[in-house]
């Protein structure tokens, strides 16, 4: 089944839409799916949701100084298992957000990280899909949006339900439980019209704070039709400097040397690996980038098997291997590496304050004056792509 | 000298020997030079064509030559150093490069004789070598990023980044302090080397954590062989204590480790041998190359006006 025929092109929301190739039939289902998902998706069924929760606030918030960078945070990494929801989506999909953030405010979390990929478990609003799956996603998204569709094209086409729902789930989790809130991300359309893998950081009071486009993206993403962000975002919050790049930026020490020289103490990586786990390849992304870049890290990773495609991950709190009491940069992890879990800890920014202190960094300015960043693009791998 | 043009003109497979060097209070310089024959024979003899020594052999020699110089890492060891030069410490040095020219040319292969401390405008420079099968110096690479210990010593960085095109391929070195900023092997690699050098001496305890926020992890962000070559035992009233290591991508390790060999133990002597094969790298590289996904924009908005502007007034130290 297509919903908009072999020439059918998704179009946005509030765009006209042609589908020269695509029969009556087919543009009725496809306006009748928009309008069902349109009403599946209203903020108000979210927020009505949340509200039968009754929220207590916490006040781990209020013990954070109003200016001026805190001594110390308590975070919480949540580990959250990727399940395709078929039915109920804006409810199951709250509901879920909520058990999770509840846990880490029960322990006295003030900011709560999601991983990677926290929005997709909403693209089950495609009826059928898991089946589609099994041949592969770039089969399902032909079979949802034509022939010349690509993955993003599914997810452009969930994108404002999506986005309904997500925003609206984590802006009203952060402002009833009045905390700090790193989302993970979606697979949304852009202000641009460009699909993007985008964060979201919500304030205690529900505002979203900034959005962190994915900066570095896998090679698989792009073949689904994803663009990278430009921008790296670094806040000042009440929790002190924070970046939050996405997965796959860890694996570049550039995007933590700009986060950490523009005056972050703290880079949060939501993170999902589709790949079996294997220790020293895990060891890869964040943890050698808060070693170098001597920052504190949060990584909270995506795990379970979700439309056939196993993630994998240990979600954990880590610092300069001097700070941690094991040696080895970890305050905190988590047991498993497939199992849902919240991991709770706190961040010494004092103690990372003392650290940089008696160990600064020594840079060569008149060696990166040379050759960064001309050689990116002068580079033999960087220019050719070949070896 | 200039990179090579093309990656596929090196040789596909190489072995290469990494010594992890035990550094002893007494012994004599002769008795040093012939225990230092004795392993790069014994790496030659195993089929090494490129044998790496680690950081401070030749200092080594220079302490056990001068045993009354009271070289040691210190306030005084730039001036230590500059003084025995100007008596006799510059023929012994010349003789311990002479005594490795002769080793690469009687075994035909590459050496690295660690590293030198010479003498600069302001300071002394840990400087490495590499020797090729004809016993001709190719070129020198210092030190370019300095701790604030060896700031203390009077080391001076060196100011650029040299890749020495090989009949083994392209080679780049990252010295001691080096290897733990990854400016250096990213310039390295862009400039197109394929295997690092990285003579090395990290003072005591040993910590493979440490360890793996050097090379190892440096070497799977760019993807390239890294032969990491340590110095054990005493010199300078230090203590030095390492796991010499030949990395590959994990990818293309043994329970994807990123190791390819590894030293036995962090306090004894050890010479061991790997085959570097370029086809599996390739492999490797064409499965997923990390370069092909650079941000250059965003480097480009950053890069290097951020380093200035974090060094500013400061003598050039970001705490």
């Amino acid at each position: 089944m297509s919903y908009l025929g072999k020439q059918g092109h998704i179009g946005r929301e509030k765009s006209d839409v042609k589908f020269p190739a695509a029969n009556i039939f087919q543009i009725l289902g496809f306006l009748l799916f928009k309008g069902f998902l349109k009403i599946q998706s209203r903020p108000s069924l979210v927020r009505r949701i949340l509200a039968e929760k009754h929220i207590t606030p916490s006040s781990a918030v209020d013990e954070l100084p109003e200016s001026g960078r805190p001594s110390k945070i308590r975070v919480a990494a949540v580990q959250m298992r990727l399940e395709l929801i078929k039915e109920n989506h804006a409810r199951a999909y709250a509901e879920m957000a909520y058990r999770l953030t509840k846990k880490a405010v029960e322990q006295g979390a003030q900011l709560v990280v999601f991983p990677e990929y926290s929005g997709i478990p909403l693209v089950g609003f495609i009826p059928g899909l898991e089946d589609l799956a099994r041949e592969g996603l770039d089969f399902a998204a032909k079979q949802v949006s034509g022939e010349e569709a690509k993955v993003a094209d599914v997810f452009r086409l969930l994108s404002p339900a999506v986005r309904r729902i997500y925003e609206t789930t984590f802006s009203t989790l952060a402002g009833s439980f009045r905390v700090y809130i790193i989302s993970g991300s979606a697979l949304l359309e852009d202000d641009d019209g460009v699909m993007r893998n985008i964060g979201y950081f919500f304030d205690p009071f529900g505002n979203i704070i900034a959005k962190q486009r994915k900066l570095h993206l896998m090679p698989l993403e792009v073949e689904w039709g994803f663009e990278p962000g430009r921008e790296l975002e670094v806040l000042d919050t009440r929790l002190g400097r924070i970046a939050f790049p996405i997965c796959m930026d860890a694996t570049y020490f550039e995007t933590f040397r700009i986060a950490r020289l523009r005056g972050a103490d703290i880079v949060v990586i939501p993170a999902a690996n589709n790949e079996d786990y294997l220790f020293w390849r895990a060891m890869r992304g964040i943890w050698p980038r808060v070693q170098e870049s001597r920052v504190l890290g949060i990584a909270a990773h995506a795990v379970g098997t979700f439309l056939g495609i196993p993630f994998t991950g240990r979600s954990g709190l880590l610092g300069p291997l001097e700070l941690t009491e094991s040696e080895d940069g970890y305050f905190a992890k988590a047991d498993t590496v497939d199992e849902e879990e919240v991991v709770v800890g706190d961040l010494d920014l004092d103690a990372l304050y003392r650290f940089r202190e008696e160990n600064p960094l020594y840079f060569n300015v008149r060696l990166y004056d040379k050759y960064l960043p001309s050689l990116y693009e002068k580079g033999k791998r960087g220019n050719t792509h070949t070896v | 000298m200039s990179a090579s043009p093309l990656y596929k003109e090196v040789v596909f497979l190489i072995r290469v020997a990494c010594i992890q060097l035990l550094s002893r209070r007494r012994e004599s310089p002769r008795d040093f030079l012939l225990r230092l024959s004795y392993l790069v024979e014994h790496a030659a003899r195993d089929g090494a064509r490129l044998v790496v020594f680690p950081a401070y052999t030749a200092f080594i020699y220079l302490t056990l030559a001068h045993p009354k110089a009271q070289l040691y890492f210190g306030p005084g060891l730039a001036q230590g150093i500059k003084r025995m030069r100007s008596s006799s410490g510059a023929s012994d040095f010349n003789e311990f490069l002479d005594f490795f020219t002769d080793l690469s040319k009687k075994h035909g292969i590459y050496t690295v004789p660690g590293t030198m401390l010479l003498p600069a405008r302001d300071g002394i420079t840990n400087t490495s070598y590499l020797i090729s099968p004809a016993g001709k110096i190719l070129g020198t690479q210092s030190q370019t990023h300095l701790n604030r210990d060896e700031r203390g010593c009077g080391f001076v960085c060196g100011e650029d980044l040299r890749v020495f095109a090989t009949s083994l391929g392209d080679l780049g070195f990252a010295i001691c302090e080096d290897a733990w900023y990854p400016e250096v092997m990213r310039i390295l690699t862009l400039k197109g080397a394929r295997i690092i050098i990285a003579p090395t001496a990290v003072p005591k305890p040993y910590s493979m954590w440490h360890q793996a926020r050097g090379m190892w992890q440096n070497i799977q962000q760019n993807q390239v062989f890294g032969i990491e070559s340590c110095l054990v035992g005493f010199l300078g009233g230090v203590e030095f204590e390492g796991r010499s290591a030949i990395y590959a991508p994990c990818d293309m390790t043994p329970e994807d480790t990123g190791m390819l060999e590894q030293a036995k133990a962090p306090h004894m002597e050890d010479v061991f041998t790997h085959d570097l094969d370029f086809d599996k790298l390739k492999e490797t590289i064409v499965g997923f190359d990390i370069f092909s996904r650079f941000n250059i924009p965003l480097y480009k908005e950053w890069f290097p006006d951020l380093y200035r502007q974090a060094v500013a007034g400061r003598p050039q130290s970001y705490k």
